[in-house]
């Protein structure tokens, strides 16, 4: 969870000029200076008494920025904060100040800001709220303020109930739960999902969850509505909802699906509503037309729609038209927003007349209402069809498979109109009723009926069977041996399995499926992987039994030498022994030559060096092994990768690996590096001009096979006698040894250089 | 008497009798992650391979238990 959120470290990083207007909601005279109205603004924010005070004298659209930013987390950007007041009815910025560079959004939050109410997260100042200067558009309030605001108000719309559709569709609670809890436990039972080093889950393990759930990659079909790419809509929702966290490389579940299931089912469909929010990589249409890379605008939008959605008047319970909620959302934010880029006023020269500009406004609607019904009026619509139909939150009329209206759901009251919690039905009870939730058949194959089964059963259910299919009242599940086995290695016990099968279904489990289920948890007893496990180590059996007999030491006797002991506090009579930590790096007890001969320097009594070198190398006479061509060769070809012989030498080699010797083990494992040898005579011409004229020369050329370096030439073997020949009888004093550099004044680099 | 030696953390397989251990050693894939064998029944895992040990074990059928 994040930490909590104070003015404190921020305020001296404001300007004085602006410090000064926000000590005034505190009371403070803005003639003191900027460090005495600081201490006094944090002296307020400490006192929950002038707190109170100071959350009853603002106006409503303050108390409501303050009320909304906290729904919203406690932070947020700017201008989702105004979408959301926007679309809640509370805050309509005025028409007449309008004009093309009025931004109204910016203009709520520099008067927050003049307030002291939010202040920005900006690199360059708290204050100053431009994007120029690292502003990212985030805005906060202190949580110690947010605590005592209520929830955010909401201006319900004039709507007139339309007559019942046709048909229509809404999904309830349990079948709701059943798919949140099955994708928590299906990312519990990945043990996560694997991160890009830009900490986006990996494709491949998206495909991995797919599989997991059974979805296309492309889209599913939700009661005849199309849903596109699930997998990256629900890592996102669950990542924003706070339900996964990161941890290393991976995300993981935060709390185990039981915990979640155990929330009421309002609280589990307002987390992923928030989470749908917030996610910024996924798009309710397969194929978008319009440009929002950030999603941003799908983030305004989507608040507004959560907004409008609990402005339905909520008495008569009947279904509003599509249209008339369209339309009555248009009306508070069809000014100020779009998918892309939000609609900007026409621009007025000097000298236009009223009569003029009436008619370019008029134009500019007629214009801007168009554009949305284009782009965000199809988008409203994938909206309530895809999440929030997904999360039981609305029902959709149809009419010939068209959606024409909507209503709230009896959980999507409860998720809209928290202040109601108590005057709205709530959605029907999270816990098992007193009817049996399913019935287990002796096929294994378990029926459960989703009214009377509670989310923890579900959650329960999701972990120790294989789910076949589910429907509008009815799921299908199955016991396995790899179900068990996967709830016996959650933590469950045999007994707990048993009981709540039974339990669940009010009736004792077919025989049949008890001895088989009592026979698997018998089948996981038969192979232990213990992590980390004590042992202690004698140097002879005999020791080790006078040890036991004189109650020295206590534990399981293992072979003839050794004894696991759970914890070494058990064996506390014993002198103190050496101990060897296999958590942390062991020792470096080798020593290699170029040759591939390894000594283990002094005997080191660990368990794992001596097998890991066989793995690699020849045993040879105590404590010497060699690395041969075969013994690598072999190592490769069961399986082991010279990745793993270099991680070993690293680890364990008192001094750098030779040069030549990594080589020659790359080469044994199959990395290919030629070099050239051949027997050659040179002649090495010292003088330029005599290297030149020889190689110039046509009567020598013949005798030439090539040259290596500016000054050294390949003489043909063959005729070196008579190109000997040919030399005396230019004059030239042939001397028939090279001048060589000596090897130990070759410069090499640093790379190549071994220690050893 | 010579002094103990405590081994610590160490990775262990820990399997019901001889055949299956055996059985083991000899599946290559298997092996490559089996260092020492302590007993008839119970061998020291290579480290930091407990996980591919146990994707393996599945493989083979097996259901191990994972104790920390």
């Amino acid at each position: 969870m994040a930490a909590e959120r104070h003015f404190d470290a921020d305020l001296p990083r404001v300007r004085a000029d602006k410090l000064k207007p926000m000590a005034r909601l505190w009371g403070i005279s803005s003639k003191l200076r900027k460090d005495e109205c600081i201490e006094l603004i944090k002296q307020g924010l400490k006192d929950p008494e002038k707190i109170k005070a100071v959350i009853a004298g603002l106006s409503v659209t303050e108390r409501n920025a303050l009320a909304l930013l906290k729904h919203m987390g406690g932070i947020t950007n700017y201008r989702t904060l105004a979408i959301g007041l926007m679309a809640s009815g509370i805050w309509l910025p005025s028409v007449g100040s309008r004009h093309y560079y009025f931004d109204p959004a910016k203009q709520l939050a520099n008067d927050l800001l003049h307030r002291g109410l939010i202040l920005g997260t900006g690199t360059h100042s708290p204050d100053y709220l431009d994007s120029s200067y690292g502003w990212d558009g985030k805005i906060y309030s202190d949580d110690r303020l947010l605590a005592h605001v209520s929830l955010p108000e909401i201006k319900p719309f004039t709507l007139s109930p339309m007559p019942d559709p046709q048909r229509s569709v809404y999904r309830r609670p349990p079948t709701v739960a059943l798919d949140i809890i099955g994708m928590v436990q299906a990312v519990d039972n990945l043990d996560g999902l694997k991160l890009t080093k830009a900490g986006e889950v990996h494709s491949h393990e998206q495909s991995k969850l797919r599989k997991a759930l059974n979805w296309e990659a492309a889209a599913i079909d939700l009661d005849g509505f199309l849903f596109p790419d699930p997998a990256t809509a629900w890592i996102n929702a669950l990542r924003y909802s706070d339900l996964l966290t990161v941890k290393d490389d991976r995300v993981i579940v935060r709390e185990p699906p039981e915990r979640f299931a155990a929330r009421p089912y309002a609280e589990q469909a307002r987390l992923l509503m928030e989470g749908f929010i917030r996610s910024n990589l996924w798009w309710e249409t397969p194929q978008p037309a319009y440009f929002d890379s950030r999603g941003d605008g799908r983030r305004h939008g989507r608040l507004a729609i959560t907004r409008a959605l609990a402005a339905l008047p909520l008495e008569t319970g009947s279904f509003f038209s599509l249209i008339e909620f369209d339309s009555a959302l248009y009306e508070r934010i069809g000014a100020d927003f779009a998918l892309d880029y939000p609609p900007n006023r026409p621009m007025w020269l000097y000298n236009e007349t009223a009569q003029r500009k009436e008619q370019v406004l008029a134009d500019w609607s007629i214009k801007t209402r168009a554009d949305w019904l284009k782009q965000e009026r199809p988008w409203i619509e994938k909206v309530l069809t895809t999440w929030l139909y997904f999360l039981g939150l609305v029902e959709i009329g149809l009419e010939d498979k068209t959606p024409v209206g909507l209503r709230l759901t009896p959980l999507g009251k409860e998720v809209f109109h928290p202040e109601l919690t108590g005057a709205v039905q709530p959605s029907p009870h999270n816990c098992p009723t007193s009817q049996p939730g399913w019935v287990v058949q002796p096929n294994f194959d378990i029926v459960v009926y989703l009214d009377r089964t509670s989310s923890v059963q579900l959650a329960f259910l999701e972990r120790h069977s294989e789910r076949i299919d589910a429907h509008t009242h009815t799921a299908h599940y199955r016991l396995t041996r790899e179900s068990i086995y996967r709830g016996l290695e959650s933590g469950s016990t045999l007994d707990e399995i048993l009981q709540t099968l039974a339990a669940g279904g009010h009736a004792p489990l077919p025989q049949n499926v008890t001895v088989e289920i009592r026979e698997w948890a018998d089948l996981r007893e038969r192979i232990t992987l213990r992590r980390q496990a004590n042992l202690l180590e004698y140097s002879t059996p005999h020791e080790l039994q006078m040890a036991l007999k004189k109650g020295d030491a206590v534990g399981r006797v293992i072979g003839d030498r050794f004894l696991l002991v759970d914890c070494f506090t058990d064996n506390i009579s014993l002198r103190e022994p050496m101990r060897i930590d296999y958590a942390l790096p062991l020792p470096k007890c080798l020593n290699v030559d170029e040759d591939g001969q390894i000594r283990l320097k002094h005997r080191q009594p660990d368990l794992m060096i001596e097998p890991q070198l066989n793995q690699w190398a020849e045993c040879q006479l105590e404590n010497n092994w060699q690395l041969t061509a075969n013994s690598v060769a072999g190592a490769i070809k069961r399986g082991l990768r010279i990745k793993q012989l270099f991680t070993l030498l690293d680890e364990r080699l008192a001094h750098k690996l030779p040069a030549i010797l990594e080589l020659a083990l790359r080469s044994w494992g199959g990395e290919s590096h030629s070099v050239e040898l051949e027997t050659v005579v040179v002649l090495r011409c010292p003088e330029e001009r005599i290297f030149q004229a020889v190689l110039s020369s046509p009567k020598m050329k013949k005798y030439l096979k090539g040259y290596l370096y500016p000054d050294l030439l390949f003489v043909d073997s063959l005729q070196v006698e008579i190109f000997q020949a040919q030399l005396v009888w230019l004059g030239f004093s042939v001397i028939e040894q090279l001048h060589l550099i000596p090897i130990a004044q070759w410069p090499r680099p640093a790379s190549t250089r071994s220690d050893s | 008497m010579k002094q103990p030696v405590l081994h610590e953390n160490v990775p262990l397989l820990e399997v019901a009798d001889q055949q299956m251990l055996d059985d083991l050693y000899a599946d290559p894939q298997a092996a490559l992650f089996l260092l020492k064998r302590l007993s008839d029944t119970v061998a020291v895992v290579a480290p930091g391979q407990v996980d591919v040990l146990r994707a393996r074990l599945l493989k083979l059928g097996h259901t191990p238990k994972v104790l920390a």
